[in-house]
């Protein structure tokens, strides 16, 4: 909102200079945007106060906070003529959903001219440009009032009367900008003997508009609905100083406020005399009615102030004091406060005008409650340290990428502006393999990345929130340029044996299904499948993970002297015998049995064709010999291996 | 044995230790408190006649004393033999054993709940699939309130009010609706907003976000937690300012600005020429908030406040551009 200061100072009387009414503003809770000039304050508007888009809103919040007497704009002015059968321009209101009230006057005999020096002056620093005295006065009543205001040459019309409809599918208008809009039938039009003569709310037309040569005008100021007008103009991409108005809560009220306001101008300035004329407000909206309560504004302030001050704000503020008591006020909200809803926020503006710097701050005395913290972010948080120990590299990629059709899980979003960012991810390492490529480019060798975060998947139908799921994943991709697959691949297993080992999980399987590679965890009688691998990367499901975790990591801490020893066995596998089976056989085959690690995998084809040879270790404890042969002898029978010692 | 042949036995087994280790062990095999050579040499003396104690006592403390030295000799001749070894030349580095890195926004998000923890704040994450109701109506945001436009949202299904959280507020209405005061907790947090993304504004961001309801709390609580939080991420010589401002989910709201470093508040371009720099969005819980999450208005009061992660971690990384923290555009080398 721009804030000409000699426009201002019509109503309020201060010395202050630009910077300390800025400050004074932003306490209030319109931050300065920017410094225009000396002459201009830009002040950022939060959207629920529609009277902070008036200067007289602004003056007024001013006034109570200076300590200032706050002078409300004149709107003395002779009375009008009845309406007669001459003078009556009809107004039908055919969409009255839409409408909530349409105020009209008529005016004869004006004289349209160019306006005094201190009307062009006030909009021009605004950034509103001077067009006649009469469109100047509907601008200046807009911006001083908030109420947008139009008037129409009543000699263009070729029927009197001004209808509001729904726009027609497909009805055309040009603005007064010259913009050709197709409309539709959310939107409405005024028309005239059936021609549309502005967009309801957002823009006009130069059928009907003022003119230097214009005699008698009809001036409305309407109240619209403004989700309607919201959402039209956004979809139209119509931004104006009417639009910025009209889509917020607007009471009826100031229609009528802001009709005696310009008919106060347009006699003054434009001569002529004025006929009263429709007002159509079928459902008269009262004024809201609230109490204040002392107790109230402790409760939540903490601070005690005194019930003469408490009146005095509120009374400036243009509250209308309706009772006290000791206990509390009772108040009527002005017409122009349409964002008050409760007691606190009358509470709000005693605080704001008293300036927030002069609240004390003082520390919570209660005790804390008791923690809630869900044990999956610990888990993610444990996780993290686990792989930046392995050394590897945390990234956080966005979830959105481009809408995959073949991908049933996926979840699409309706209504994305990028075709790139038009759905969630399905697994992490969409989004996450990209980084790769930077790090290539950067000419790192050794890549080794992570991302714990969240996939997203749906059943076939949504139904609710409960079709969708979000699911905490770990997922690591191992990269690099001097290693083959084979080799990355056992870097990567080597990452994924650290996580288990951390977290104390001794009882994993890989285990290819189809086309994957899926990692299970035994845990007593549970098996639990808590991720897949790939040879440059897997991924970790972290709530069956965590289930299956066991820190601190009791079964590492050993307390006696064992008498490890080791036996390496040499086995002659067909080429395309997975050797994980193998590896099972021999670590669950005896209690004695401590660990096995699988040292070498070679292919040579003097070994044998199509074969290839497995290096074991074995550490074991205590008697193994007997153990041995009759692990061998099922080794034999079951993979049809051969021995090699 | 005698005391002669103990000795040769003990030349022999200190001759052939390389290491420390080797030494340690053969220490323990002549003077273990449990089963050492000399510790039950000692031992025996106990059972034996004066004469005998008389002749051998001084012979084997002497004895004693002698295998100790030469294991104190044998330890400075390994020790020595070490540092003697020219392969081991320490004066030059070589390359650190790989260890990760966090990414800075975590790094930022740990520190910041670190300092809520120590308070007895909870921390939540919430989900990011949220529906109308909890992202905007329970935050007293009815349909088609002008503040919704503030934050374009992303839908999955429009029909069903099925969305992407535009804040981390969600998380504080779901976690009113879920538990009973008192509530302590923090939320950082994933959101999206339908926007095209430039160098400051992402479609994807975090947001931190802090809730307390409890009997008695007011403002000047709000106020204190803010004060201590603002010191905490700018340092103790922070100058700030507390404004009013609107926000839909809070009554009275409340506005944070820190003083603006490179202009100590004169106006410059960092600042928008303001001398102050926006930080943080607070509040009083809004009545209807906590009405709409069953939590009674007249006998708890709490308080709200939200803080934009990214460009904190910007600031202190010297990242520039939002998209280089999440689209890829960041490594570490």
């Amino acid at each position: 909102m721009k804030v000409p200061l000699i426009w201002l100072k019509d109503y309020i009387k201060i010395n202050k200079n630009p910077r300390e009414i800025a400050e004074s503003f932003t306490y209030l809770g319109l931050m300065l945007d920017k410094i225009i000039d000396d002459k201009v304050l830009d002040l950022e508007h939060r959207m629920d106060r529609s009277d902070w888009l008036s200067i007289t809103g602004c003056a007024r919040d001013l006034a109570a906070f200076e300590g200032k007497e706050f002078i409300n704009p004149s709107i003395e002015h002779p009375d009008g003529k009845p309406m007669n059968e001459e003078s009556r321009i009809d107004v039908k209101i055919q969409c009255p959903e839409l409408v909530n009230r349409f105020n009209t006057r008529v005016f004869k005999g004006i004289k349209v001219s160019d306006s005094p020096q201190w009307l062009k002056e006030r909009l021009e620093l605004y950034g509103i440009p001077s067009i006649n005295n009469i469109v100047d006065i509907t601008n200046f009543v807009m911006v001083e009032m908030g109420q947008p205001m139009h008037a129409q040459d009543i000699d263009k019309m070729q029927k009197k009367e001004i209808v509001i409809r729904r726009a027609k599918e497909g009805e055309e208008i040009t603005t007064l900008l010259g913009q050709k809009l197709s409309l539709n039938n959310n939107q409405f039009v005024l028309t005239q003997n059936n021609i549309p003569t502005v967009l309801g709310g957002i823009v006009g037309t130069h059928l009907t508009s003022v003119d230097l040569n214009t005699k008698n005008i009809v001036l409305d100021a309407g109240n619209y609905d403004q989700v309607s007008i919201r959402k039209n103009s956004r979809e139209l991409k119509i931004q104006n100083e009417t639009v910025l108005r009209y889509d917020k809560y607007l009471h009826p009220h100031l229609a009528e406020m802001a009709m005696e306001r310009a008919t106060k101008l347009i006699l003054e300035l434009a001569g002529g005399e004025y006929f009263n004329n429709i007002d159509y407000y079928p459902k008269i909206i009262p004024l809201k009615k609230l109490s204040l309560r002392y107790s109230r504004i402790k409760m939540v302030s903490g601070i005690e102030i005194g019930q003469s001050r408490v009146e005095m704000i509120l009374r400036t503020l243009g509250y209308k004091i309706l009772n006290t008591t000791d206990k509390d006020i009772s108040l009527e909200v002005p017409y122009f406060r349409t964002d008050v809803e409760v007691e606190d926020d009358l509470v709000a503006d005693i605080l704001r005008i008293g300036n927030y710097s002069n609240i004390p701050s003082t520390p919570i005395h209660n005790a804390p409650p008791k923690e809630i913290t869900p044990p999956i972010y610990k888990f993610q948080e444990k996780l993290r340290d686990i792989l930046l120990n392995l050394g590897m590299n945390e990234h956080i990629t966005n979830p959105l990428l481009p809408k995959n059709n073949n991908d049933i899980k996926q979840i699409a979003l309706e209504n994305s502006f990028s075709s790139d960012r038009s759905a969630l991810r399905t697994n992490i390492k969409d989004t996450l393999e990209s980084v790769i490529d930077v790090y290539r480019k950067n000419k790192v060798k050794d890549i080794g990345i992570f991302e714990v975060g969240n996939i997203y998947t749906k059943e076939k139908e949504i139904k609710n929130i409960d079709s969708l799921k979000e699911t905490s994943v770990l997922t690591a991709i191992y990269d690099n340029t001097e290693l083959n697959e084979y080799e990355i691949s056992n870097k990567l297993k080597s990452i994924l044996s650290g996580i288990f080992s951390s977290l104390d999980i001794k009882d994993y399987v890989y285990v290819r299904e189809g086309k994957n590679t899926v990692i299970y965890v035994n845990n007593n009688m549970d098996k639990e499948r808590v991720g897949e691998i790939e040879y440059n990367s897997f991924s970790l499901h972290l709530e069956k993970l965590m289930d299956m975790a066991n820190y601190p990591r009791v079964s590492h801490i050993c307390t006696r002297i064992i008498s490890k020893r080791t036996e390496d066995i040499s086995l002659i596998v067909k080429l395309r015998q997975e050797i994980g089976p193998i590896y099972q056989l021999i670590k669950n085959y005896d209690k004695n049995i401590l660990e096995v690690e699988v040292r070498e995998v070679t292919i040579d084809e003097n070994i044998k064709k199509d074969a290839k040879l497995v290096l074991i270790k074995i550490y074991y404890e205590g008697e193994f010999k007997e153990v041995k042969e009759r692990m061998l002898a099922e080794l034999k029978d079951k993979f049809n291996i051969e021995v090699r010692s | 044995m005698n005391t002669d042949d103990l000795l040769q036995k003990f030349n022999s087994d200190i001759s052939s230790a390389v290491n420390k280790k080797a030494v340690d062990e053969i220490y323990l095999k002549y003077f273990s408190k449990s089963n050492g050579i000399i510790t039950n040499l000692i031992k025996e003396l106990s059972s034996l006649n004066i004469e005998d104690k008389k002749k051998l006592g001084p012979l084997y403390n002497n004895l004693s004393k002698e295998i100790k030295d030469r294991i104190d000799k044998k330890r400075e001749e390994i020790e020595n033999s070490i540092k003697n070894n020219p392969m081991v030349d320490l004066t030059y580095p070589l390359p650190a054993k790989k260890i990760g890195n966090l990414h800075p926004t975590t790094e930022t998000i740990r520190k910041m709940n670190d300092f809520f923890r120590y308070y007895g704040f909870s921390i939540i994450e919430g989900q990011e699939i949220e529906t109308e109701e909890y992202n905007f109506r329970k935050l007293n945001l009815p349909e088609g309130h002008p503040a919704t436009d503030l934050q374009d949202t992303l839908y999955i299904s429009q029909k069903n009010g099925i969305l992407l959280r535009t804040h981390t507020s969600s998380v504080e209405s779901r976690l009113l609706t879920q538990y009973k005061p008192p509530i302590r907790a923090v939320t950082p947090g994933r959101c999206y907003r339908n926007e095209t993304t430039n160098s400051t504004n992402g479609a994807f961001f975090y947001q931190y976000q802090g809730v307390v309801v409890d009997k008695g709390i007011n403002i000047q609580n709000l106020k204190s937690t803010l004060e201590n939080f603002h010191k905490f991420l700018f340092g103790n010589d922070v100058i700030l300012r507390f404004r009013y401002k609107y926000y839909p989910e809070v009554s009275p709201g409340m506005g944070t600005d820190i003083q603006c470093s490179f202009c100590k508040g004169k106006g410059c371009s960092i600042c928008k020429y303001r001398g102050w720099v926006e930080v943080l969005g607070s509040g009083m819980i809004h009545y209807n908030t906590l009405k709409s999450c069953g939590i009674d208005p007249e006998i708890y009061t709490g308080f709200a406040f939200g803080i934009g992660v990214d460009r904190l971690v910007m600031q202190k990384y010297g990242i520039k551009d939002i998209r280089d923290l999440y689209e890829g555009g960041m490594i570490y080398l």
